[in-house]
């Protein structure tokens, strides 16, 4: 192969594998306080990418004003969300997995609701502002500015992300909910009031992704489903509740999807990278960046 | 014990028992079923498809209602079901019957394989492998388009011949409905044995299962296999009634359909499956609603439900059924009320219900126990007698319940070592010990709440049956031998306590006095040589306490040794033959329950008195 | 019975978990600037009354009023803004954070400005002069005794008007349960209610101007020290009727 044809596959790799991550940060960001892992987190992203087609290329809103407009309306589903299908099923001790089911059946909902509104076509979204689709050479490098604009800002969201968790007194709450609920209540720290802006705060999180993401994977309703399962085996593969190593896991899982894609068939893609999450968490249960004792595996 | 589909009546009635509700549905849907395919050839591929998936959900509820694992794959078991036989028939000229055992062997060996992370892996890891692992199936459907006709499909799929006949339309149907039939005999005689509760436990908690010596994996690797083989062979009649096998059949949705049907139609239900897919399958196309809100229904109607009927349908009819029957019982038990009074028995005879069995003594030399910077445990060593009745008591974190955690293998030790029967047996599972005869109960009780009693009880016999799966599930008759003879030892045991006039109730409607009681009867019919009790008079009332006694004097009779925590001091003095004092993990002091209370130092660890 | 200026009052109260009742009919109150001990053996009841009272727990019948405030009306994590302060038995700190960020968090609910919580670190740090160089430290590297103290630290620093201590000198050399004791008698001196759960009886006693006695789930006997030293009560309460006289 050649050096161009592998650093292009590489390239997509770490662009595809940003993605990934912060679809993996978004389901962590409800996941802290609640030890639910959404179901609907994708289909949250693919909302976050439809309706910044319906609002940034149907309706013409400036890229600045639609995305603070989309991040608004898919947090308060979010928020829609924790109130229906969470809260009262993380509240019942007996069937402590009900939200699996609840979650899921919000997401089936979601996804086809959004079918009849809007088809399943997939659909144009303007790029982040200063950067654009058209590929530049650099030697052997060829790049998209608007891959290197969703790199990099994953890897800066990500940092807000953390130092949120580690330098505001609300984030330090939120691991104090995690770490012992009934301590945290006892502190004044209310989980439920935490786990509803977890929520809501996930969907913000999942719409900047699919706002950032849509350019490149174009937007349709039926790219919720796919990037459920990939954020997922990021969170396998770095560990439930570690941004950073969702960000690492991602990246990894990106180029080895994009690698693969010379040789492999998507059917035998899919096969390949189910069998290194199942490899890593036969050797791993915790993933690698997971601590032992956090989650319940 | 017909658990679902029989009445709750008391067995002392003498009076025909009313066929229940879901006896009555189950009966006119399978009734109408027939009759509407009789009627003409568009309802008859209707019911045809509905059978095919009444039989493909009932091995779902296998492993999603009964023993609570959710699966997203079925739909794409069925699918490759439904390829094989598609391909052997076309491609290779199989005829049907080899077709759908093929079937349903590479169903059950995809859903074994899918099944392996299971075994290690929490809920909700295994319901996204599974997500991914549909995806990938519908993805490979594509790939091996040389193999599986691509977007095309394949054409032609032979009807199964019986005796040189071809059997299409209404014989078809009806072999769909024989086999849904048979298979729904076999799941009773399999759900109302030890492997059906073995599976029950599993939903609840691997916990429970594992302190009666339930191999947890290997139940699990089963529940897969089954339910692969049963979508499997669904899979088969599919292909055959459909005639044309392509991939738009197999999107996600169609597992979708499966988890609802089964969520909904009532999951851990026998009946489940077939309302579920009358309700919102068969209604929903027969009334010709529109098909494009078809999964928006579904959805909607999935968080409705896991909201506010997480039972489902066959769950909401079978309270019915439960009220009904309490009713005619005359003993008004609906769940959380006021404890009823414990039926005065006549109190039997000292008699054991059980037989004699050899105790087994407990050696525990330098137990050290540490957990992250504390230490539960510091250099314990004890001697319990083959047979004797050998009490724990001690303040707050003294490691009183770490020490019945340590010998029951639930914590392995930091240090030191432990035998029992001479054997060492240090570092061993609980699952292991169990084998040896050791039984225990928990400070809260871990009965299967929607078991009966006598059938919870029973369950403790799990070490002792003999018969095998097969063997079970075809009510062999070893199998029927070994149930009746169990069933009237739980019975006894259930007297000795005093609630044989419950025996068939639900154990979550007993208070909690009487589900300890209950739970202890459970260890015992196991046959212990060593029973470990943590705190059994907590929360007694003093009918309960009396019951209480007379199950430690059948212990005694029994010759299984006891090791008991306890707090209530009277208990201890009446029962015990030695005592153990253990304060901030360290033995205080030894002997007799004289010697120990009277002792100045043990008062002052107690009372920090100085008097 | 009960005085109506009580700063904590149950009556009649019940707590259990699910249908298990452990707590039956328990009346009690604490004063304001008041010393209790509550006062019992081994699964009598005692934390399980005190979870009742911050509202961890739904109490199935009676009632309870933190000043005005109804505790049954109310969940735990409002009761905390109002003076109410409950230290869980097992050093309930968050480990994973430090010991800075623990007391930070006991402020969560205040409304204070950066200056004024700082004074109020440095004020409950006076009391526990120990844990003053540790800021920085990760709370689960402290040793027993700190986190104990951490704990009671992270309750007195939001400034309380009644604290509620589950076994605090639980698994501590008998030292640092006098430390312990000191520190809250320093507490009560400044006008801190406190209601003391101990097993270790007669420093309990020592210390406080009531108790109550809890068996099984119910409250059997109550008075000062003085009217409980003199009857054995307290002892048949942790070693049963049975027993006779302990030799010494």
């Amino acid at each position: 192969m050649l050096l161009e044809d592998l650093l292009a596959l590489l390239v997509t790799g770490l662009t595809m594998g940003a993605i990934y991550a912060m679809v993996a940060v978004s389901f962590n960001v409800a996941y802290k306080p609640t030890n639910v892992f959404n179901m609907a987190q994708g289909e949250l992203v693919m909302l976050g990418a439809m309706f910044a087609w319906a609002l940034m290329t149907e309706k013409h809103l400036p890229w600045a004003l639609g995305i603070l407009v989309v991040i608004v309306i898919v947090a308060a589903i979010g928020l829609f969300e924790e109130r229906v299908a969470v809260a009262t099923l993380i509240r019942r001790p007996s069937n402590h997995h009900g939200w699996i089911i609840s979650t899921l059946a919000f997401s089936i909902i979601v996804i086809n609701v959004c079918d009849r509104v809007w088809g399943s076509d997939a659909q144009v979204v303007p790029p982040v502002p200063g950067a654009t689709l058209d590929t530049v050479q650099w030697g052997s490098l060829t790049f998209s500015t608007q891959q290197v604009a969703v790199i990099l800002i994953a890897a800066a969201s990500i940092a807000v992300v953390e130092w949120v968790y580690g330098h505001t007194l609300a984030g330090k709450a939120v691991l104090a909910v995690a770490e012992d609920r009934d301590a945290a209540r006892l502190n004044g720290i209310s989980p439920s009031r935490l786990t509803m802006t977890s929520f809501a705060l996930a969907g913000a999180y999942a719409a900047l992704t699919g706002v950032v993401a849509a350019p490149l994977l174009l937007a349709s309703t039926t790219i919720g489903l796919g990037l459920l399962v990939k954020g997922f085996m990021v969170l396998a593969i770095g560990g439930v509740g570690s941004n950073w190593g969702a960000l690492a896991a991602g990246l990894m899982l990106g180029c080895v999807e994009s690698i693969s894609s010379v040789q492999l068939t998507p059917g035998y893609r899919q096969l390949l990278l189910l069998a290194v999450v199942l490899v890593v968490l036969l050797v791993r249960p915790f993933g690698l960046f997971g601590r032992r004792g956090l989650r319940e595996v | 014990m017909n658990h679902s589909i029989a009445s709750a009546a008391p067995r002392s009635g003498g009076s025909l028992p009313l066929p229940t509700l879901m006896l009555v549905i189950s009966a006119l849907l399978v009734l109408g079923g027939i009759a509407a395919a009789l009627s003409g050839a568009y309802l008859l591929l209707l019911m045809t498809f509905a059978a095919v998936y009444v039989l493909a959900a009932m091995g779902l509820n296998l492993l999603t209602g009964y023993a609570g694992i959710v699966s997203i794959a079925h739909g794409a078991l069925v699918c490759v079901g439904t390829y094989a036989t598609a391909i052997a028939t076309v491609r290779y000229g199989w005829g049907f019957w080899p077709s759908m055992l093929l079937s349903a062997l590479v169903g059950m060996l995809f859903s074994a394989v899918l099944g392996l992370p299971a075994l290690r892996l929490s809920s909700w890891y295994f319901v996204l492998i599974t997500i991914a692992f549909s995806l990938a199936v519908t993805a490979m459907l594509n790939d091996l388009r040389s193999f599986t006709g691509g977007y095309g499909g394949i054409v032609g799929v032979a009807k199964p011949s019986l005796m040189g006949l071809k059997v299409d339309g209404f014989g078809l149907f009806s072999m769909v409905v024989i086999a849904a039939a048979l298979l729904w005999w076999v799941m009773h005689n399999v759900m109302n044995s030890r492997m059906g509760w073995a599976l029950q436990s599993i939903r609840e908690g691997d916990v429970r299962a594992r302190a009666n010596g339930v191999s947890t994996a290997r139940l699990r690797l089963f529940a897969f296999s089954f339910s692969g083989a049963i979508a499997g062979l669904a899979g088969a009649f599919y292909a055959s009634a459909k005639g044309v096998v392509t991939p738009e059949d197999f999107s996600f949705d169609f597992s979708i359909f499966f988890l609802f049907v089964v969520v909904l139609g009532g999951p851990g239900r026998l009946a489940g499956p077939l309302l579920g897919v009358a309700a919102f399958y068969v209604l929903p196309e027969m009334l010709g609603s529109l098909k494009e809100y078809r999964m928006i229904a579904y959805g909607v109607g999935l968080l409705i439900f896991s909201v506010f009927l997480p039972e489902g349908l066959a769950g909401a009819i079978a309270a019915f059924d439960e009220r009904r029957a309490a009713r005619r019982a005359g003993t008004a038990t609906p769940r959380g009320a006021a404890p009823a009074p414990a039926v005065a028995a006549t109190r039997s005879a000292p008699a054991a219900p059980s037989e004699r069995v050899a105790g087994m003594g407990v050696a525990l030399r330098d137990l050290v126990k540490q957990f992250d910077g504390v230490r539960a445990l510091d250099g314990v060593s004890l001697d319990v007698s083959p047979g004797s009745i050998h009490v724990i008591v001690g303040p707050n974190g003294s490691g009183k319940t770490t020490l019945l955690n340590m010998i029951s293998g639930f914590y392995p030790p930091t240090g030191g070592s432990i035998r029992i029967d001479g054997t060492e047996v240090t570092g061993r599972g609980p699952t292991s010990i169990a084998r040896m005869r050791v039984q225990r109960t928990f400070q809260t009780p871990k009965l299967l709440g929607d078991l009966t009693l006598l059938e919870n009880v029973r369950f403790g016999g799990y070490v002792r049956e003999r018969a095998s799966g097969v063997e079970l599930a075809l009510r062999l008759p070893r199998a029927r031998r070994e149930a009746r003879e169990l069933d009237a030892e739980a019975l006894r045991w259930l007297t000795l306590v005093g609630l044989a006039g419950r025996a068939d109730e639900r154990a979550a409607s007993l208070p909690h006095g009487q589900q300890r009681l209950v739970e202890i009867a459970r260890a015992l019919i196991g046959q212990p040589r060593l029973l470990l009790l943590d705190e059994p008079a907590a929360g007694l009332s003093m009918g309960e306490l009396d019951e209480l006694g007379d199950l430690m004097r059948a212990i005694r009779q029994m010759g299984t040794t006891l090791i008991m925590v306890e707090h209530h001091i009277e208990l201890v003095a009446d029962v015990a033959d030695s005592v153990t004092v253990l304060d901030q993990g360290r033995i205080l002091a030894q002997g007799t329950a004289e010697q120990v209370f009277n002792s100045a130092e043990v008062v002052r660890a107690y009372t920090g008195a100085r008097k | 019975m009960s005085r109506p200026d009580a700063l904590l009052r149950a009556e009649q109260l019940s707590v259990g978990y699910g249908i298990v009742p452990v707590v039956q009919d328990a009346t009690l109150q604490v004063g304001r600037g008041e010393a209790v001990a509550l006062l019992g053996a081994n699964g009598a009841g005692k934390s399980t009354l005190l979870k009742g009272l911050s509202g961890l727990l739904k109490p199935s019948s009676g009632r309870a009023f933190f000043g005005d405030a109804d505790i049954l009306a109310s969940s735990a994590e409002a009761l905390v803004p109002m003076g109410l302060a409950h230290v869980a038995e097992g050093r309930r700190i968050f480990r994973r954070e430090t010991v800075m960020d623990n007391l930070l968090l006991g402020m969560y609910r205040s409304r204070v400005s950066k200056g004024e919580a700082q004074a109020r670190i440095d004020e409950v740090l006076q009391l526990f002069p120990v844990l003053r160089e540790k800021g920085a430290l990760t709370a689960g590297g402290l040793s027993g005794g700190q986190q104990q103290m951490l704990a009671i630290a992270q309750a007195l620093v939001r400034r309380p008007a009644l604290v509620m201590l589950d076994e605090p000198s639980l698994g501590l050399a008998p030292n640092l349960v006098d430390e312990v004791l000191q520190t809250l008698a320093t507490i009560r001196s400044r006008g801190v209610a406190v209601l003391l759960v101990e097993q270790v009886v007669e420093k309990a006693l020592e210390f406080v101007d009531h108790a109550y006695v809890l068996q099984s789930g119910r409250i059997i006997a109550h008075g000062t020290p003085a009217e409980l030293a003199a009857t054995d009560v307290v002892r048949r309460a942790y070693l049963g009727e049975a027993m006779p006289e302990a030799a010494t």
